[in-house]
């Protein structure tokens, strides 16, 4: 779309200039100096003067020059501009190389015309959609991980098109939102989950494919344009856009697995019944009891049918385990003449989960059109539509037998998924009464979502640099969920249970903005941009449930004997908005912008409706100086600062309001009741950040970055305080407190080799943070989390201190550092911290004529992670679940070394403490490096592909996630929050082919 | 363009005064304070609310009703049946007992907003019996909710200890009689004196009554049972009275109550377990299939606890463990109805012995707790007339419940000062397993004698465990008074 713009407005100037007298005629052709192809779009101009024309699709062109000479410019979006001075003959052609910073040079920064990036003076980073449009990802902001400095991407689960976490610059705050605002085309749109079934994300709908450039606004200054939703910083994705010209089609598939790379092992059932002779030996000797004894016990609790003589064991892991296939297929069109451009794209994708029954099938159709009225007028609309359907099992964290996680891992092997007449075994003995796989197979969760973000804009061009815009976009989901439990799987509810609701989210903006750019005496280039903006969001969801069915053939509700649940709920908020922007920039030497931004939401108090929110920003380009000309050396060196505050609006939408609600019911009467009493003063969370920072490029555009160094403070943190209960029976939510966050952002593109056909290109990217709570608004400590002057999410509990050789028992320390065995809640201590000390990413690109090959590595590190599912797994083997084969270390005689304990059927010895209990063993540095994405892609020569007339031909294998190096012994150092049962990330290989024509 | 930036903020400015409408969205599934409380049938539903709350389990739902009868002696708790419940209350262990604090001050916090309001509700006239009728209730409930508060945290103005950790301790609970509608309202308070709830008490039941006779000549409607009503607020006054000493006014609170046509003397004691029972004075209604479906029957119900699960005659899954201590069972005779497997009234599972007073009455799982009931009154009355030294009519008035309890001619009640005694027996065998023996005992000031096969042996008068604990959290809350931080503003109980 900038590209277009930028198009239009040389096009309009070249209009303008056609008077020309004394002129001549150029013709040529532009090619590309690494692949000798032509190169539409190119901007050919006389320097010096407005005039210009474009090259067309075989990149040829024609100009109007004066007969009296002078030098024509080339220049073209990511290439560097050449400059060929005219001479007698009517022919020139060029070669244009591809310039070596390969980061775009004109970013978006919201409602404004795009901006130059040397120019701008925020800390802005950003991916070309390039990076991204091809990988079998199925959410955008999935592929961000690793790519950005600063912004650190986490999932919590594997599901396909299930939802992540993502933060730029640390998430500090306690109960308020920790993601970013997202701006699709202009739209902004909420993240989180649109499913209650399955997990879905909601920026699913966007087709990563369709992506033209992924901006990421994270100071204060930048994103203070959109006050009081901008802490968090901003996403700004825009889609492709057509280009006059011929019609340009592509077109691609890939087809590829997902599968489990690192599941836990466990134990088969010989072992298991080894551990568990052990166990109940143990427990009868320390009680008194003989060795046979203890056995017998054994073999009754184990086998109360007799000891088969071989003892059969199944792995459930593997029975709930898949190697799920990927399939992805774009198609998409752009092009257009002079009045009328459009992008048009279709996507299918369909991905299976690494368990069985799981998957996301997702179709996209894209529609981007721009028309041009008149001269003055000019439209725009984009439309985006999506429709997807998971199905899955609950993948919820936590202790849930109907997880998959929960139900494979910790059965008993000696359990059977089938009887030998092929039905589900329904006798599974110490695992909850559920054979996982059958619920796998016949439990419904699924949920079917059509959604769309779509805007429309006219554009007025008012006089020449004055442009009025009147905008208006939606974010529409209807999102329908459906849980089905039959009769056969009777531990839910003997005669079947099945509830559905839809929920429906309606997102509307429209904006109304003026926008004025202009140079003043070819020095003071100045840009204002002053608008109104308007947003409503309402939430509804309608559900339902019942039971009592027939048979597991009846599935709708209406075959329900009883209905057991209604629900209506509501939710919605409004945003009303003015702001204004102005920059001016001197010899683009001095730049200066400042945003101010005025927001009013129906989520703040009566006392507090509107917030002011503001950014000031400043940079010096440094290589712009006289002094630096000689120093050709430096290609671009700038420095920035900005200072900035913005907001962070409450998640809940009545928050501030005195409420009656739901007050029970008595004698077949509702009642109501006072729930929550009003805070009129509540408001947004405050956070002022100041930035400085340093782009560079130097070497002949061979390295270049960009370094910052933030610190950013949140205060009027939104906390509940608690009221005395003979006032009130709940307490009030307000705002107060005070955290701070510093941190450091540095990435850095460097061209190693760049000899013709041969280029070896590497990337890297780290950010730095740390955090502390300065203040709360009441006390200095909420539970064991949050405690004034420490970090943000600590870890509190007991502190593990090995097993004693002497005799296999667990050990703790006590608060005073000596060895106890049974630590009480006073021995607990702060244990670890679940904050990143740093995170980012590393790259290379290698690149041989068509051959070229991408490796993607990111990291994280310093963080302390949760092993959940190691409490269940690693109690050596003293309970009924089935353990990891690490247990097999067990203590076993007196003088033996190791971290596990001795065997003890029910785990408690006599005067111990469960070693299982949540202490700082199930704690574990979850730093880590993976290789993200290995992609190996060659094109096919054009000559070569000419001949069966298709112009481009590229063929590609990629893999996601294939290796990871890391301490963590959880199955995925990625889930390291809450994990218990959480689904891992699978690894991901994809072949496919994209053709172009 | 520096003008057209200022002239955009001025219109802003302007466009801000009117604006506020453009961000403002209601709520649907709760409604604003401001608007909620409309019309009587609005007030009536915030009485819904707090019936609603009467019927939590910790407090008139369950434990208001059974708790007392473990705590002190008529119920041994079998525990491995119990499932863990009330199994330390039933040893008095440190912190088991009586927990109503939260949902008590809820339903006065509710209360107050309708005694505070509902005068500047403009009603038209047909309704105005409805609203003195909400006002009435109101008035009632809010008394005894304060009276409970009273007898679980504090001592009854007639036995405060002379000797021991509560040795002249007059601190009852706290005391709030204005709603809060706004967090600044929300101040911390100390515990009001025994004797100034004990007043607040008086005066909300006396405001009550001649709003329920002006509502009753209004709207001829009959009182209900399931409702605070005139008869049950002049017995619990009554009862008040009997607590503070008060023996003359006690009996002229009982009379009234006895005046109204709301209860009688049920001809058999089947009839009294049954809902909407002759006795009622006022009970609360379960209905089953909204409050006491699926787990919370099972596991929560008077029924799940008071009886063994599968051997019961019902056959029901539960979570008993609540059975009839020996000493209890020891003071029936063969001829008292109220006990004794042939009268329906226990019967033997697991080797203990089972009261079947709760039985699904109302629903499975299902049985309506009785707040008050006409031989509670008729007994209470008894007992104000004897301890007056009117034991010849206490005797007459126990003699005409004994008659209707015991087959062929029971044995007459003394006529003189033993009758005292006498009257705490014919309590506890006529109202065992309703909640009444731990506020009894706690009043008489004797100590509790504990079912031997509890081994506490008897817990004296002074002990602390006689007063329930404040909840930790609420004193934690509390501002310091003074220097020292641990001396707050809400004073624990003694011994906590």
């Amino acid at each position: 779309m900038k590209k277009t713009l930028l198009f239009s407005l040389v096009f309009m100037l070249t209009l303008l200039t056609q008077a020309w007298a004394q002129t001549r005629t150029v013709t040529g052709r532009v090619t590309d100096a690494q692949t000798g192809e032509g190169m539409p779009g190119v901007t050919v101009q006389l320097k010096g003067s407005s005039t210009a024309s474009p090259t067309d699709v075989n990149g040829s062109y024609t100009i109007n020059v004066p007969s009296s000479g002078g030098t024509l410019v080339f220049s073209f979006i990511g290439y560097s501009s050449q400059e060929i001075v005219l001479g007698a003959s009517s022919t020139v052609n060029a070669r244009l190389a591809t310039d070596s910073r390969a980061i775009s040079e004109v970013v978006v920064t919201g409602y404004g015309a795009p901006q130059e990036k040397r120019e701008v003076t925020g800390a802005i980073t950003s991916i070309k959609g390039a990076a991204i449009e091809s990988l079998p990802t199925q959410t955008f902001d999935r592929a961000m991980q690793g790519r950005l400095a600063g912004v650190r991407v986490t999932s919590q689960s594997g599901q396909p098109g299930g939802g992540i976490s993502v933060n730029i610059r640390g998430a500090a705050t306690i109960n308020g939102s920790t993601q970013p605002l997202y701006v699709v085309d202009g739209v902004q749109i909420s993240p989180g989950g649109a499913s209650s079934q399955t997990s879905a994300n909601v920026l699913s709908s966007i087709n990563p494919a369709d992506i033209e450039t992924i901006e990421v606004l994270k100071d204060a200054a930048s994103a203070s344009i959109y006050g009081s939703q901008a802490a968090n910083g901003v996403v700004i994705i825009t889609t492709k856009r057509g280009k006059s010209g011929k019609t340009r089609i592509k077109v691609s598939g890939q087809y590829g697995v997902n599968e489990m790379y690192n599941p836990y092992e466990v134990l088969d059932a010989s072992w298991y019944y080894a551990l568990k002779q052990e166990a109940y030996v143990n427990q009868y000797l320390r009680r008194g009891f003989t060795r046979e004894e203890g056995l017998a016990a054994a073999a009754a609790a184990v086998f109360p049918g007799g000891v088969p003589t071989s003892i059969p064991s199944t792995d459930w892991y593997d029975a709930i385990s898949q190697k799920g296939k990927v399939q992805q297929y774009d198609l998409s069109a752009s092009g257009g003449d002079e009045k009328t451009r459009f992008f048009i794209s279709g996507s299918f994708n369909k991905t299976e989960g690494t368990i069985i029954n799981s998957d996301f099938t997702r179709g996209t159709v894209r529609a981007n059109i721009d028309h041009k009225l008149s001269n003055k007028f000019s439209l725009e609309t984009t439309l985006g539509l999506t429709g997807s359907k998971s199905k899955g099992p609950t993948t919820n964290v936590g202790f849930f037998t109907n997880t998959p996680f929960t139900g494979a891992l910790f059965i008993p092997p000696y359990n059977s998924v089938y009887n030998e007449d092929g039905t589900f075994n329904k006798n599974i003995r110490n695992a909850y009464n559920l054979n996982i796989v059958q619920s796998l197979y016949e439990e419904d969760r699924m949920t079917d979502i059509a959604q769309t973000v779509s805007n429309m804009a006219i554009n007025y061009d008012i006089v020449p640099g004055l442009r009025f815009r009147a905008f208006a976009g939606i974010d529409f989901s209807d999102a329908k969920n459906r849980n089905y439990r039959p009769t056969s799987l009777p531990i839910y509810a003997p005669t079947g249970t099945a509830n559905e609701s839809f929920d429906r989210r309606i997102n509307w903006t429209t904006s109304h903005t003026l926008n004025f750019n202009k140079k003043f005496a070819e020095v003071h280039n100045v840009g204002a941009l002053g608008g109104f903006e308007y947003r409503q969001v309402d939430n509804t969801t309608l559900s339902s449930g019942g039971s009592g069915f027939a048979s597991p053939l009846f599935r709708l509700l209406s075959s329900a004997a009883t209905p057991t649940s209604v629900g209506s709920v509501f939710g919605g908020y409004k945003v009303a908005s003015f702001f204004g922007n102005f920059k001016y920039d001197y010899k683009s030497k001095y730049l200066a912008s400042a945003t101010l931004r005025y927001d009013g939401s129906s989520r703040f108090g009566a006392n507090n409706k509107w917030g002011l929110f503001y950014g000031l920003s400043a940079g010096w380009r440094i290589s712009g100086e006289e002094f630096m000309q000689d120093l050709a050396f430096v290609n671009d060196l700038k420095l920035r600062a900005s200072y900035g505050v913005v907001g962070s609006q409450p998640t809940g939408d009545f928050t501030s309001l005195g409420l009656f609600g739901n007050g029970g019911q008595y004698n077949d009467q509702p009642g109501i009741r006072p729930t929550q009493l009003a805070n009129a003063d509540f408001g947004w969370e405050s956070s002022k950040q100041v930035n400085l920072g340093l782009d560079f490029s130097v070497a002949n555009n061979r390295v270049s970055g960009s370094f910052d160094i933030y610190r950013k403070n949140t205060t009027d943190l939104i906390l509940s305080r608690q009221l005395p209960s003979d006032a009130f029976p709940a307490g009030i939510t307000e705002n107060g407190g005070e955290i701070e966050q510093k941190g450091i952002d540095f990435e850095i593109t460097t061209i190693n080799v760049d000899a013709g056909d041969f280029r070896w290109s590497t990337t890297f990217n780290i950010g730095l943070t740390e955090n502390k709570l300065l203040s709360l608004n009441v006390g200095d400590r909420i539970g064991n989390t949050y405690v004034v002057g420490k970090p943000l999410y600590l870890m509190y509990t007991y502190k593990w201190a090995g097993v004693n050789p002497a005799d296999g028992r667990p050990m703790f320390y006590d608060r005073n550092g000596n060895i106890t065995y049974s630590p009480t809640t006073a021995d607990q201590d702060f244990v670890g911290d679940q904050n990143a000390d740093a995170f980012g990413g590393a790259g290379t690109t290698l690149s041989y004529k068509g051959l070229s090959l991408d490796v993607l590595f990111q990291y994280e590190y310093g963080r302390d992670g949760f092993i959940q599912t190691g409490q269940v797994l690693e109690q050596a083997g003293s309970a009924n679940e089935n353990q990891a084969t690490s247990q097999l270390s067990r203590w076993i005689r007196p003088g033996h070394m190791t971290w596990v304990p001795r065997p003890y059927e029910g785990e408690l010895e006599p005067g111990g403490f469960y070693h299982s209990d949540f202490s700082n063993r199930f704690i574990e540095e979850g730093s880590y490096i993976r290789l993200k994405q290995v992609t190996l892609s060659y094109k096919v020569p054009t000559a070569l592909s000419e001949r069966i007339r298709i112009p481009s031909i590229s063929m590609f294998v990629q893999g996601l996630n294939l290796a990871t190096f890391t301490n963590y012994r959880g199955d995925d150092p990625e889930n390291t929050g809450q994990n218990l049962n959480a689904y891992p990330n699978p690894r991901t290989i994809t072949g496919g082919i994209s053709v172009e024509f | 363009m520096r003008n057209k930036i200022i002239a955009l903020s001025i219109l802003a400015s302007f466009a801000v005064s009117s604006c506020d409408d453009l961000v403002q969205v209601e709520p649907q599934n709760s409604v604003s304070t401001g608007v909620a409380l409309s019309d009587v049938n609005s007030y009536q539903a915030v009485l819904t609310s707090v019936y609603d709350r009467l019927q939590s389990f910790n407090y008139w739902g369950r434990d208001f009703a059974l708790l007392g009868d473990a705590l002190s002696d008529n119920i041994f708790t079998a525990s491995t049946l119990a499932g863990g419940r009330y199994v330390t209350a039933n040893v008095n262990g440190r912190g088991a007992h009586y927990g109503i604090w939260g949902t008590a001050y809820a339903a006065i916090n509710e209360l107050n907003t309708v005694i505070s309001t509902i005068d500047g509700l403009t009603v038209p006239t047909s309704q105005v019996g409805a609203r003195d009728q909400v006002k009435a209730e109101a008035y009632a409930l809010r008394a005894m909710i304060y009276f409970d508060l009273a007898r679980v945290y504090g001592y009854e103005p007639t036995n405060i200890p002379t000797t021991g950790q509560g040795a002249g301790f007059n601190k009852s609970v706290i005391l709030r009689i204005t709603p809060t509608t706004d967090a600044s309202q929300a101040d911390f308070r100390a515990r009001a004196t025994i004797d100034q709830v004990y007043a607040q008490i008086e005066s909300d039941f006396k405001a009550s009554f001649p709003l329920f006779e002006s509502a009753f000549a209004a709207t001829k409607t009959a009182p209900s049972k399931y409702k605070m009503n005139i008869g049950a607020a002049h017995a619990l006054l009554g009862k008040v009275y009997l607590y503070a000493g008060k023996y003359a006014e006690a009996v002229t609170e009982f009379d009234a109550a006895m005046a109204t046509s709301v209860a009688s003397l049920a001809n058999s004691y089947t009839d009294i377990l049954a809902p909407g029972s002759v006795e009622s004075y006022f009970e609360l209604r379960f209905v089953a299939a909204t409050e006491m479906a699926g787990v919370t029957g099972g596991n929560e119900s008077l029924f799940s606890y008071t009886n063994n699960t599968l051997n019961n005659p019902l056959g029901l899954s539960t979570f008993g463990g609540q059975t009839a201590s020996a000493e209890l069972q020891a003071l029936f005779t063969p001829e008292d109805t109220r006990w004794g497997v042939e009268d329906g009234r226990s019967y033997t599972a697991a080797g203990f012995t089972w009261g079947y007073k709760y039985t699904s009455s109302n629903g499975t799982f299902t049985d309506n707790p009785k707040i008050i009931r006409y031989a509670d009154v008729l007994l209470m009355k008894a007992e104000a007339l004897a301890m007056q030294g009117q034991y010849a009519p206490a005797a007459t008035l126990v003699d005409q419940l004994r008659a209707k309890r015991i087959t062929g001619t029971p044995t007459a009640s003394p006529t003189d000062a033993t009758i005292i005694n006498f009257i705490k027996d014919e309590r506890r065998r006529e109202l065992y397993f309703e909640g009444h023996r731990w506020f009894d005992l706690k009043r008489y000031g004797e100590g509790i004698a504990k079912p031997s096969l509890t081994g506490v042996g008897t817990i004296p008068a002074t002990d602390f465990r006689i007063l329930a604990q404040i909840p930790t959290g609420e004193v934690q809350l509390s501002p310091a008074v003074g220097d020292d931080p641990s001396v707050k503003l809400l004073e624990q109980n003694p011994g906590y």
